[in-house]
């Protein structure tokens, strides 16, 4: 069968998309990130609800970890304003293309830890498949602007944890990144917006 | 071996989708199946125990139409045992041997069969040989499964249902194409730019794929593919965003509240989308609640994102059913289904008309006033606009009157008035709790002076009765449209209804039956006054007669019958009467009809035959067709109506004018008749004894009383006549004694006339004045008459009439009976008789003789009828000889008389005596004696 190439999915097609094209992906894409946020939210609000105390307490706020192999969103905000529209994105797509992997690790994790917790297994399965489709756009919008794309992601969160408490640490970690990744795609895709107008 | 043919057929047929691979086992036993059987038939036969050969390929799986060659391959073995070569080999479909022309001997252990179509092949394609060129060995069998490859599905088109907030559905669905006989397998493929999405596989169906997993805002390529053992296809791929083709659900918890306004409901609602997916644009639908026509908001009031609107421009106090959908703001994806309805009831306003106003004048009870019913309907609910709570009417008066006006609170819709003779302005408004309505207005009396309607017309449309007519000239404010059914068992009841003064026309609102007679009358009011109503009758369906009418002669004539019927009434008619049908026939005849107008009620059939039956019924025909009435029969007459008269009367006229000139032949013949039928008897009351009689009347009346009483024999038929005579005759003879004789002569006249009559058929009149005419000749002609009655008396055998003679007669004897010379001649009548003959002709006392005679033929109680016809013989004997005017001859008559009385003579004799000796007395009253003779003659016993 013939194998039909989507226009999007690679760089040497960029030179086909029309400028109406790119700025129809940017909006399309903004509104993912409108998506992803929102459902980032809720599935940290989710999450955090299943794993009982502490994590369920208000107060609730531990720093703020590095998680291996997820580039982290803790730039200050006016540097990453700074930053070009193709090193945003290539932050973006760093990020995204890493973010399935471990919010799929997480997905193992609470199906472990909270078997009936079939609302946040659906939600992390959900926010995994977000972040593909994210990262196939904006992959497809680099391509079109021409932007290289950045290096295969490496793989998950590593071996098992050694206890629960530090794999609902983890979990709790990728979903607050995964959330602060999303506000930070938000943000950026908002700027592009407004760059490539309908 | 046969057996398992039907069933390997079917599952080649059967082979689309997925009992392919079970197909294919089918095979694989069947061949192990043969192979055994080819094994064990050698091993019995050639005592082989291993296969003498194969064909190739091995169960191939062929498509429809295509050719196809099939290798048998002999193993050497066999060669050698049992002396087998390929050119031996028969092929075989099922029972039957393949043409040896598709045969083709490779070498001598192959060979081959070739088909140039396969839809020639079955199930098994077997393998054998004639082993000792004779018995049929199997060799080996295939299967054979025969089938196309899948066409290129089409028409894919997907849709993402959503089923809760954040379930979403997406749904593809294409044409698979034809039927492949074989096990098909379809898969739904799906990539994204950088990632294939896993197959969706479909479940029992070979048409459609739900895909859960649904990604908005990241475009996916969808497709699918079509494979089975002949080949595979793969559909157009379609490219979309999954949030592009979303069916939402509609919105849900819908509220609709009131506001302030009374033309506004404010709706609000969930929307079961997030924001975050889709913005919506909302379709909203309303209707009132007791209709089913929807209106809707203008789509471009409600093309934003919202979760609530007001809806606007809607009546006062009335209930609403509100229902909305939603789609993707940017109109791409599918309408959701309409929301559940939810219904409001929008707020109270002033009632936005006046009631409809009218009145009925009833009957007054006083000259100087009269009760007016005032009667309005209740408003619509488009036009009450709330709760209707009360009415107010204000009665004002025009001048001259200068009562104030008078103003009434009611609840109900009508209000009884007496009022005094004048005119008012009635008005009448509707208040609810937010205000009171504008006024109706009615002048009451109107005069009816004002112009009226013309041209009125009522005839049913669209299955209603529709009322129109021409407007009058002047402008008219309003027309009351009033009717009422006609019915003979209920009055006319009436209803009404108002129209605007600029309608020509309405259909009448009301529960109008059908097959009823409905009086319509249109009233225009004007501001001022109102025009006479004018009235129109209507069906609003017509029908046959419910009967017909019973038809009646009111006359049978000869040739003509003149018929009567009562009209139908208004409850038979079912419809305008437009005429009556007169069928009759006589019993063998045509029938013949006629058409009789509807205002007729009598009709007369004419010509028909005389004596005759006729069969005659009567139909009342509507529009719709007649009914007919019961048959009435009638015969005609055998004779018109003159025919009988003209045929009694001339006869009768006949039968008179001969009489007529009977008696005319009579009278001009009387002279002679007279003297054939009354000889001329003398007159005794001429004699000249009535001149000197007076002198001893009291003795006469007393000796005849004395001698009147043994004869008690005497009837009193004649007593009353006689006494009439007698008081006549008294007072005349009061006024003159000297006219006596001719007042006698009346009398005897008159007696003569109520015999003559018996006898001669004659009027009494008649009579009288004849013998008034012949009053010189009197003498005679009284005394004929006399002597008639006496016959008469005899042969109609009255006892009465004699009394009449013998008396009359007597008292003249008795006058002279005083006389001692007449008594002793008891035993000598002849001489007395003799005697009364000269007396007659001198006018002497001679008559006694006569009174004797006739006392002596009354006494006589006896008589025999023999003797009263010798006697009657003889009398007319004495007439002839009278008329021929010979005296003598007269007494020879009176004497053959007393002899044929002879048998009582001596008896008779005593009472003569007696009677003579009574005279005296009888004679002290002189003036009345003749009457009183008479009187006492009637009751004088003998």
């Amino acid at each position: 069968p013939v194998d039909h190439a989507n226009l999007l999915s690679s760089a040497s097609s960029s030179s086909s998309l029309s400028q109406q094209e790119v700025a129809t992906k940017i909006k399309q894409t903004h509104r993912l990130t409108v998506l992803l946020k929102h459902c980032s939210e809720q599935l940290l609000a989710e999450y955090v609800r299943h794993q009982g105390e502490p994590f369920s307490s208000p107060d609730f706020q531990p720093p703020a970890v590095a998680v291996p192999g997820l580039p982290s969103p803790s730039v200050p905000p006016e540097p990453w304003q700074a930053l070009s529209d193709g090193k945003r994105l290539w932050h973006l797509v760093a990020a995204y293309t890493t973010l399935p992997g471990l919010l799929g690790s997480v997905l193992r994790q609470q199906a472990e830890l909270n078997p009936l917790a079939s609302e946040l297994h659906r939600q992390l399965e959900a926010a995994a498949r977000q972040c593909r489709g994210l990262a196939g756009n904006l992959e497809g919008i680099m391509g079109a602007l021409g932007v290289p794309g950045p290096p295969p992601p490496s793989s998950s969160l590593g071996g098992p944890p050694p206890s629960a408490f530090l794999a609902k640490m983890s979990g709790y970690h990728v979903c607050r990144l995964h959330r602060d990744w999303a506000m930070r795609s938000h943000e950026a895709l908002g700027l592009l917006r407004t760059k490539y107008p309908l | 071996m046969g057996e398992r043919d039907p069933h390997r057929a079917r599952a080649v047929r059967d082979a689309a989708g997925t009992m392919y691979k079970m197909s294919s086992q089918w095979s694989w036993v069947m061949n192990a199946l043969y192979i055994s059987m080819s094994v064990c038939s050698l091993g019995v036969s050639g005592g082989l125990v291993q296969s003498c050969g194969y064909i190739i390929p091995e169960s191939p799986v062929l498509t429809l139409g295509s050719n196809f060659t099939a290798l048998c391959i002999l193993n050497e073995s066999c060669l050698d045992f049992g002396n087998i070569r390929a050119n031996q080999i028969i092929w075989k479909i099922k029972n039957s041997v393949v043409p040896k022309e598709q045969y083709r001997v490779i070498n001598r252990t192959v060979s081959s069969v070739t088909f140039s179509d396969t839809s020639t092949l079955a199930t098994p394609l077997t393998c054998n040989v004639l082993a000792d060129g004779q018995i049929e060995q199997n060799i080996y069998g295939i299967a054979v499964t025969l089938g196309l490859p899948p066409e290129k599905p089409e028409n894919l088109s997907c849709i993402v249902h959503q089923m809760s907030k954040t379930k979403f559905i997406m749904t593809c669905t294409w044409n698979p194409g034809r039927d492949t006989f074989l096990a098909t397998d379809f898969r739904l493929k799906s990539q994204w730019p950088l990632e294939t999405l896993p197959d969706c596989e479909p479940r029992g169906v070979n048409n459609s794929c739900d895909i859960f997993n649904v990604q908005f805002f990241v475009n996916l390529e969808v497709w699918v593919e079509a494979k089975n053992a002949l080949g595979k296809a793969e559909s157009e791929h379609i490219d979309f965003d999954p949030v592009d083709i979303v069916k939402p659900l509609p919105p849900h918890n819908l509220a609709v509240n009131s506001r302030e306004l009374p033309t506004v409901l404010k709706l609000s609602w969930e929307n079961q989308i997030t924001v975050v997916v889709m913005e919506l644009k909302f379709n909203i639908r309303y209707r009132i609640s007791d209709s089913s026509d929807w209106m809707e908001v203008p789509p471009e009031d409600t093309a934003s994102h919202r979760t609530s609107f007001t809806v606007q421009s809607l009546k006062p106090y009335t209930k609403y059913v509100f229902s909305l959908r939603c789609m993707k703001k940017n109109g791409l994806g599918y309408w959701s289904d309409w929301s559940e309805e939810k219904s409001g009831v929008t707020s109270e306003a002033k009632p936005s008309k006046g009631p409809p106003l009218w009145r009925k004048i009833g009957i007054s009870h006083s000259p100087n006033s009269w009760t007016v019913h005032l009667i309005w309907k209740e408003l619509d609910r488009s036009e009450a606009n709330g709760i209707i709570l009360k009415y107010e009417v204000t009665v004002r008066p025009r001048p001259p009157l200068s009562c104030p006006p008078e103003k009434y609170s009611v609840n109900s819709t009508n209000l009884t008035l007496n009022l005094t003779n004048g005119t008012y302005d009635v008005t009448v408004t509707a208040h609810n709790r937010i205000g009171g309505s504008p006024p109706s207005v009615l002048l009451i009396p109107a005069s009816n002076s004002k112009a009226s309607v013309k041209d009125i017309k009522a005839f049913p449309k669209d299955g209603k009765l529709w009322i129109e007519w021409t407007a009058p000239d002047n402008s008219v404010v309003k027309y009351v449209i009033e009717w009422c059914m006609v019915s003979d068992s209920s009055d006319c009841s009436t209803e009404w209804q108002q129209e605007l003064g600029t309608s020509q026309g309405t259909f009448l609102k009301g529960d109008i039956k059908p097959f009823k007679c409905y009086l319509i009358t249109v009233h225009p009011l004007y501001t001022n006054g109102q025009g006479n109503g004018q009235s129109t009758k209507a069906y609003l369906q017509q029908g046959m007669p419910a009967k017909g009418p019973t038809v009646q002669t009111k006359k049978v004539g000869k040739a003509e019958a003149v018929l009567v019927w009562k009209p139908l009434s208004v409850d038979e008619q079912n419809g305008f009467i437009r005429y009556y049908t007169i069928l009759y026939r006589t019993v063998s005849g045509n029938e013949t009809a006629v058409n009789v107008d509807p205002s007729k009620t009598e009709y007369t059939l004419s010509p028909l035959s005389s004596d005759t039956l006729y069969m005659v019924k009567m139909e009342a025909h509507t529009d719709e067709g007649g009914t007919s009435g019961p048959v009435f029969t009638f015969t005609t007459q055998k004779f018109g109506k003159g025919e009988i008269e003209a045929i009694v009367v001339p006869v009768c006229l006949a039968f008179l004018l001969s009489i007529l000139l009977g008696v005319l032949f009579c009278f001009n013949k009387r002279d002679l008749i007279k003297k054939h039928i009354w000889p001329n008897v003398p007159d005794p009351s001429k004699s000249n004894i009535a001149q000197w009689s007076p002198q001893t009347p009291t003795k006469h009346n007393f000796s005849s009383k004395a001698q009147m009483y043994p004869e008690g024999s005497f009837t009193d038929v004649s007593v009353v006549e006689i006494e009439a005579d007698d008081k006549k005759s008294f007072s005349e003879q009061d006024l003159k004694p000297f006219n006596l004789l001719k007042k006698e002569k009346n009398t005897s006249e008159g007696h003569s006339s109520g015999i003559g009559g018996s006898s001669c058929m004659s009027s009494p009149r008649q009579s009288v004045s004849d013998s008034d005419e012949s009053e010189s000749a009197q003498n005679t002609s009284s005394t004929v008459q006399y002597s008639t009655v006496v016959l008469n008396g005899y042969r109609d055998q009255i006892p009465s009439v004699q009394i009449f003679s013998r008396s009359e007669s007597t008292q003249p004897l008795l006058d002279s009976e005083e006389k001692p010379e007449d008594n002793p001649g008891g035993g000598e009548n002849a001489t007395p008789r003799q005697q009364y003959f000269k007396q007659n002709s001198s006018q002497d006392e001679t008559n006694t003789d006569g009174s004797h005679f006739e006392r002596a033929k009354q006494v006589t109680p006896p008589v025999n009828e023999e003797d009263l016809v010798g006697l009657a013989q003889l009398q007319m004997s004495g007439h002839s000889s009278q008329l021929c005017g010979s005296g003598p001859e007269r007494n020879k008559t009176e004497s053959a008389l007393a002899d044929a009385l002879s048998p009582s003579t001596e008896g008779q004799i005593l009472r003569l005596e007696t009677m003579g000796i009574n005279t005296a007395t009888v004679d002290e009253i002189p003036k009345s004696y003749m009457p009183q003779t008479v009187r006492q003659g009637g009751y004088m016993p003998q």
